[in-house]
C-alpha cells in the first residue's frame, strides 16, 4: 500500500460569535492509493471541516498535510494552485457545484482550461470522461439545469477526473440522491478509485453507502475519531458504543428495528462538549472515569483502534 | 368495525404549468388509512408522493395552479367537494402535516410556544400564561427536555431534533384524525431520526392517529408501516403489507427499487445493482407500463398497454402485466 | 432523494429533478416578452429616434432660435409643444435636453459600474481589512450631502456635461459596490466557486469565468437605476441653477425655465417633465426586468 495523503495532528478551530468551535482535535489519517477511507459522523462532527483542511481551503489550524511527500503548508500560493488538481473534491448538492450558465462541455474541461496542458485535445478528454461515468457523449452541450441529480454528480466526477488527480475526496456525494440514482454513483466511485489507483475519502453519516464503497472507516465524534478499522469488521462488530448506535438506528428493509442504546438526551452542542469523552452523556456505559479522562485512540485488535474506556471489544493484552 | 380515516379514491391531480399546459401527476390513486395504522408511501423525487400528500390537503405551492378529481373522503367527508371554510376548518383538527425541514416550516420570528398552540388558540382563547402552560404540556408530550424553558425560546435556538419535535407537537396540538408526514426525518441525523421516529410512532398507537408516512427511504418504513404503497409516475404501483413486499415484492420497480439500497447487514456487495435510465417525464405520459423503459423484464405488450391491476394475494395488488412470482413473469 | 417535486411544478424553463431527458433536445419555448418590456422598449425607442432624427428632418430646427411673435404659446401645428416665454419651441427644446440627458446619464453609468464593480468585486473577493477599508469609504462617501457636494464642485469647475456627469456618477459608487459585493459574497459560498479554489484555478479566471458572469445581470440592472438618477439629478441640479447654463437645453434645465409661467404656460414645464418622467420609468422598468432571474432558469 502506497500513502498518497497523511494528515497529522489535523486541528480546526471556528470563530464563532458564541466563541471557539473545535471543530476537529487532533485527528491523523492516512489515504492510500487503490484503498477508499470513509469518515463517518453526525452533523457537528467535524467530517466536512476535515475535508477542508486536507484541501488546504482554508488550511487547519494545526497540524500537517502531506502529499506524496509534499507538506502543503510549506508551498507558495502558486505552487499550492498548480498541486491543487490532484486533490479533487465531490460535494454533496451536485447542481450547486456546476455553475449554471456554462455548459457541461466547459464545465469537464475546466481543469484542462484552468492549468494548460499542450498536446492535449480539449473536445476528446472532455468525451472521454463523460464516457468514463457513463455519460453519453451528447451531455457536452446541456446546461446543469438540465440534468438530473445523479447526473450533475456524474458530471462533476468527470470533472474531477480532467484534473487526474491522486486524491479523489467525496462529501456526503451521494446523500441528496434518489438510491437508484446513488447506486450508480456509488458503483462508479468504487471503480474509479479501484481501477484508476486514486485514494478516496468518502464522507457520509450512512453506514450502508459507507459499506458498499470503502476499505476502512473512521467514526467521528465531535470532532476526534472514536473508532477506526476494517469497514465490514468494524460494522461486524462495533467497539465503541458510538459506533453501534449508529449502526442500531440504521433503518433497513427486512432488518429488526434494534436498540441503538443512547440515553435519551440531545446530542451535546459542539461549542460545549462535555469533559473528558465527548460521547459520555448519550452513552450507557458511561461513569466518573469518563468524565474526567478522554479516553485515546489505542488498539484493541491488530487492525482496529477504539477511543474508549470501556469498549465493546475486549483489549488484546 | 369503523371505517377508514382516509380514504382517497381514484385520484388524479393533474398541474397547470404558467404556459398553459397541463400535467398528469397523479393518476388513478386509491389508498386507505385506518385508525392508528401507519400507511408508508415511498417513492423517488417526481413519483408523485408528496404531491400527493398535497393533494390531500387541497394545498398546493404558491404559483402552482393544480386541479384534482375523484374522491378524498376523511372520516366519509368528501375534502375535493367541500367548501373551502370547511376545509380550511379541518387543518389543525382532522388533518395535520410534518414537514421535511422543520426550520422553513415555524416561523423563525414566534416563539415556540405561540406556534405549538396555533391550532388551539385559533379556537380557544388563552391568557398568555394559560398559553406557556399549554405550550409546555405539548412539548413535555414529545419529550422535549426542559419544555417550559422551550416553551419561550425560538426556533433557531433549538438543535434539528427539537425543532422537528415541536412541528410534531404542533401537529398534535389540535387532536387531528390523520397525521401527513412528508419526509419527516430527511433532515434529521440517523440516531435523531430514530427518536422521532419512535415518538410518531408511540403517538399514532396511544392516540389512534392514521399516519401517512412518506418517504423515499423504503428502509424507514420496515418495523413501523403495516402497509406500504410504492409509487412511481404518479401512480401506486405496488401495495400491500410491508413484511410481504420487502421480501417477496411484486413489481419489478420495488425489486430493483430493494436490490439497489446500500445496507449494513447482508452479503456484502462491491456492485450495487442500480436501476438504469430515469424516471418518466409526466409531461410525456406512456400508452404502457411508466416504468417499462426501465424495466430489465418488460416484454412488447408492457410499451403499448397500461398494465391491468393484479391481487396477487388478499391486501396486496400489483399494477403489471407480468408480476413477479406468478406464473405471468415465466416466459 | 430530498428535494421537492413534482419536477415541472417549478417552471417550466428548467427541466429540474428527473430532467425530461428528450425535453431538451427540441427547442425550448421562448419566453414571450411581457407587454411592460414593449412598451418601455418602445417609448425609449421613439425617444431615440426622435432625438436622432428630428433635426435632420425638421427644417429649420434649432432649439435656441426664438419666434418673439408667439412667446409662451400653446401646443398648436407648428409648435406641437408650444413655446417658452422666449419663443422657443418646446417640442425642439425637449428633443436637443435629451441629449445632455443622456450623455449626463452615460457618463454617470460608466463611472459608477466601473468604479462600483471594481471596489464592490475587491470587497467581496478579497474580505477581510480590504472589505472593511472599503466599506469605511463607502460609508463616509454616502453620509456626505451629495447635492452640496456637486454645487461645490460646479461652483469651483463650473457647470460643465463631464463635470456633472462624472460628479453624479461618483455619488452612485458606494451604492454599486454594495450591490456587486452582495452578489461576490453569496458567490465564494456558492459549490461552484468552491469548485474552482479546488481546481487550483488562477484568481483572475474564477472572477472572469465564474463570478463576473453572476455578477453583471446584477450590475447592469442597477446601472438602470443609476441612470435614471442621473437624470432626475441633472434636473434637480438645473433647477436649482447649478446644471447645464442656459441656453444650452437640457430637461432639468427646461423645466426650471418654465416654472415662472406654470400658471400662465403650463406646457413649458409639464413637456419636459412629463417626457422626463416616462423616460425615467422605462428605464426603471427594464432594470427591474434585467435583474429578474435570466430564463435559463438554473441560476438557483
Amino acid at each position: 500500500m502506497t500513502a498518497v495523503l497523511e494528515a497529522t495532528g489535523l486541528t480546526v478551530v471556528h470563530r464563532t460569535r458564541s466563541g471557539p468551535l473545535h471543530a476537529v482535535s487532533d485527528v491523523d489519517l492516512t489515504l492510500h492509493r487503490h484503498r477508499t477511507l470513509a469518515l463517518v459522523g453526525e452533523s457537528g462532527s467535524g467530517k466536512s471541516s476535515i475535508a477542508k483542511a486536507l484541501l488546504h481551503l482554508p488550511p487547519p489550524t494545526a497540524g500537517t498535510v502531506t502529499l506524496d511527500g509534499t507538506d502543503l503548508a510549506t508551498l507558495t500560493p502558486r505552487a499550492l494552485r498548480a498541486l491543487r488538481p490532484r486533490l479533487q473534491m465531490v460535494f454533496q448538492d451536485p447542481l450547486s457545484s456546476l455553475n449554471p450558465r456554462r455548459r457541461v462541455r466547459d464545465l469537464v474541461a475546466e481543469p484542462l482550461d484552468a492549468h494548460p496542458r499542450p498536446g492535449t485535445d480539449r473536445e476528446a478528454t472532455v468525451h472521454r470522461q463523460l464516457e468514463a461515468v457513463g455519460l453519453p457523449a451528447s451531455f457536452a452541450d446541456r446546461h446543469p439545469g438540465q440534468l438530473s441529480g445523479g447526473q450533475a454528480q456524474r458530471v462533476a466526477l468527470a470533472r474531477a477526473l480532467t484534473a487526474e488527480p491522486r486524491v479523489l475526496i467525496a462529501d456526503e456525494a451521494v446523500s441528496a440522491l434518489d438510491v437508484s440514482a446513488q447506486a450508480t454513483v456509488l458503483n462508479l466511485l468504487r471503480r474509479l478509485t479501484e481501477e484508476r489507483g486514486l485514494a478516496g475519502l468518502f464522507i457520509s453519516h450512512d453506514l450502508g453507502v459507507v459499506r458498499a464503497v470503502s476499505d476502512e472507516v473512521a467514526v467521528l465524534q465531535l470532532g476526534r475519531i472514536c473508532e477506526r478499522g476494517p469497514t465490514e469488521e468494524v460494522l461486524a462488530a462495533p467497539a465503541h458504543p458510538y459506533t453501534r448506535a449508529l449502526l442500531a438506528a440504521v433503518p433497513e428493509p427486512g432488518r429488526p428495528l434494534g436498540d441503538t442504546g443512547l440515553l435519551p438526551t440531545d446530542p451535546p452542542s459542539p461549542l460545549d462538549p462535555p469533559s473528558g469523552c465527548r460521547f459520555r452523556t448519550r452513552c450507557p456505559l458511561s461513569d466518573d472515569r469518563c468524565a474526567a479522562e478522554t479516553p485515546p485512540l489505542l488498539p484493541v485488535t491488530p487492525t482496529r483502534t477504539v477511543a474508549c474506556h470501556r469498549p465493546l471489544l475486549d483489549r488484546q493484552a | 368495525m369503523t371505517g377508514p380515516v382516509l380514504d382517497v379514491r381514484s385520484l388524479d391531480t393533474v398541474l397547470h404549468t404558467p404556459d398553459g399546459r397541463t400535467l398528469p401527476v397523479l393518476r388513478g390513486i386509491d389508498l386507505t388509512v385506518g385508525p392508528g395504522e401507519c400507511l408508508g408511501v415511498v417513492g423517488e423525487s417526481g413519483s408523485g408522493k408528496s404531491v400527493l400528500a398535497r393533494s390531500v390537503l387541497g394545498i398546493h405551492p404558491r404559483g402552482t395552479r393544480a386541479t384534482s378529481t375523484g374522491a378524498v373522503l376523511l372520516d366519509g367527508e368528501d375534502l375535493l367537494t367541500a367548501p373551502a371554510r370547511r376545509r380550511a376548518a379541518l387543518l389543525g383538527t382532522g388533518i395535520a402535516m410534518v414537514h421535511q425541514d422543520p426550520m422553513t416550516s415555524l416561523n423563525p420570528v414566534v416563539r415556540i410556544a405561540d406556534q405549538v398552540t396555533e391550532a388551539l388558540t385559533n379556537r380557544r382563547r388563552l391568557n398568555r400564561a394559560a398559553r406557556l402552560r399549554t405550550a409546555a404540556d405539548l412539548l413535555a408530550a414529545v419529550d422535549v427536555p426542559d419544555p417550559a424553558r422551550r416553551a419561550r425560546a425560538y426556533p433557531h435556538e433549538l438543535s434539528g431534533g427539537l425543532r422537528q419535535r415541536v412541528g410534531i407537537a404542533a401537529a398534535l396540538a389540535g387532536q387531528p384524525r390523520l397525521l401527513l408526514a412528508d419526509e419527516p426525518t430527511t433532515a434529521l441525523d440517523v440516531t435523531v431520526q430514530r427518536t422521532v421516529l419512535d415518538l410518531l410512532d408511540h403517538h399514532r398507537r396511544s392516540r389512534g392517529l392514521a399516519t401517512l408516512l412518506i418517504t423515499h427511504d423504503i428502509g424507514l418504513l420496515y418495523g413501523r408501516a403495516a402497509r406500504i404503497a410504492v409509487m412511481y409516475g404518479g401512480r401506486i404501483v405496488e401495495t400491500g403489507p410491508t413484511e410481504a413486499v420487502t421480501t417477496h415484492p411484486a413489481h419489478p420497480y420495488t425489486a430493483a427499487l430493494l436490490r439497489s439500497v446500500p445496507r449494513v447487514t447482508g452479503p456484502l456487495r462491491r456492485t450495487l445493482p442500480a436501476i438504469p435510465g430515469s424516471p418518466p417525464d409526466p409531461a410525456r405520459p406512456t400508452a404502457g407500463c411508466p416504468f417499462a423503459p426501465r424495466c430489465a423484464d418488460a416484454r412488447e405488450r408492457c410499451n403499448t398497454e397500461a398494465p391491468p391491476v393484479h391481487r396477487p394475494a388478499p391486501g396486496r395488488s400489483v399494477s403489471c402485466h407480468y408480476p413477479l412470482g406468478t406464473p405471468e413473469s415465466t416466459p | 432523494m430530498t428535494t421537492a417535486e413534482p419536477p415541472a411544478a417549478t417552471a417550466p424553463t428548467q427541466p429540474a429533478q428527473p430532467a425530461a431527458p428528450a425535453a431538451d433536445t427540441g427547442p425550448r419555448p421562448r419566453r414571450r416578452p411581457a407587454t411592460g418590456t414593449l412598451v418601455a422598449a418602445g417609448w425609449l425607442t421613439l425617444l431615440a429616434l426622435t432625438v436622432l432624427l428630428l433635426p435632420l428632418l425638421l427644417p429649420g430646427f434649432d432649439p435656441l432660435h426664438g419666434d418673439f411673435a408667439h412667446p409662451s404659446a400653446p401646443p398648436a401645428p407648428g409648435h406641437w409643444l408650444g413655446t417658452d416665454a422666449s419663443g422657443r419651441d418646446v417640442l425642439q427644446r425637449t428633443v436637443a435636453g435629451a441629449r445632455a440627458s443622456a450623455a449626463v446619464a452615460a457618463l454617470t453609468a460608466t463611472v459608477g459600474l466601473l468604479g462600483g464593480g471594481a471596489l464592490g468585486l475587491a470587497a467581496g473577493w478579497f474580505r477581510g481589512p480590504v472589505d472593511r477599508l472599503i466599506g469605511f469609504t463607502t460609508d463616509v462617501l454616502m453620509s456626505v450631502p451629495s447635492l452640496v457636494l456637486v454645487m461645490i464642485a460646479v461652483s469651483l469647475r463650473g457647470p460643465s456635461l463631464p463635470v456633472i456627469g462624472v460628479l453624479i456618477g461618483l455619488l452612485t459608487v458606494p451604492h454599486f459596490t454594495r450591490v456587486v459585493r452582495a452578489v461576490v459574497l453569496s458567490l465564494n459560498e456558492r459549490g461552484f466557486v468552491q469548485a474552482a479554489r479546488m481546481l487550483g484555478t488562477a484568481p483572475a479566471r474564477i472572477l472572469r469565468r465564474e463570478i463576473l458572469p453572476h455578477v453583471a445581470p446584477a450590475a447592469v440592472g442597477f446601472a438602470f437605476t443609476a441612470t435614471t438618477v442621473a437624470i432626475v439629478a441633472e434636473g434637480s441640479l438645473s433647477f436649482l441653477g447649478f446644471g447645464l447654463r442656459p441656453p444650452a437645453p437640457s430637461w432639468g434645465g427646461i423645466i426650471a425655465e418654465g416654472r415662472t409661467n406654470l400658471g400662465s404656460a403650463p406646457w413649458i414645464s409639464l413637456a419636459p417633465a412629463a417626457v422626463l418622467c416616462l423616460t425615467v420609468l422605462a428605464v426603471n422598468y427594464l432594470g427591474e426586468q434585467l435583474r429578474s432571474p435570466a430564463p435559463k432558469g438554473a441560476a438557483r
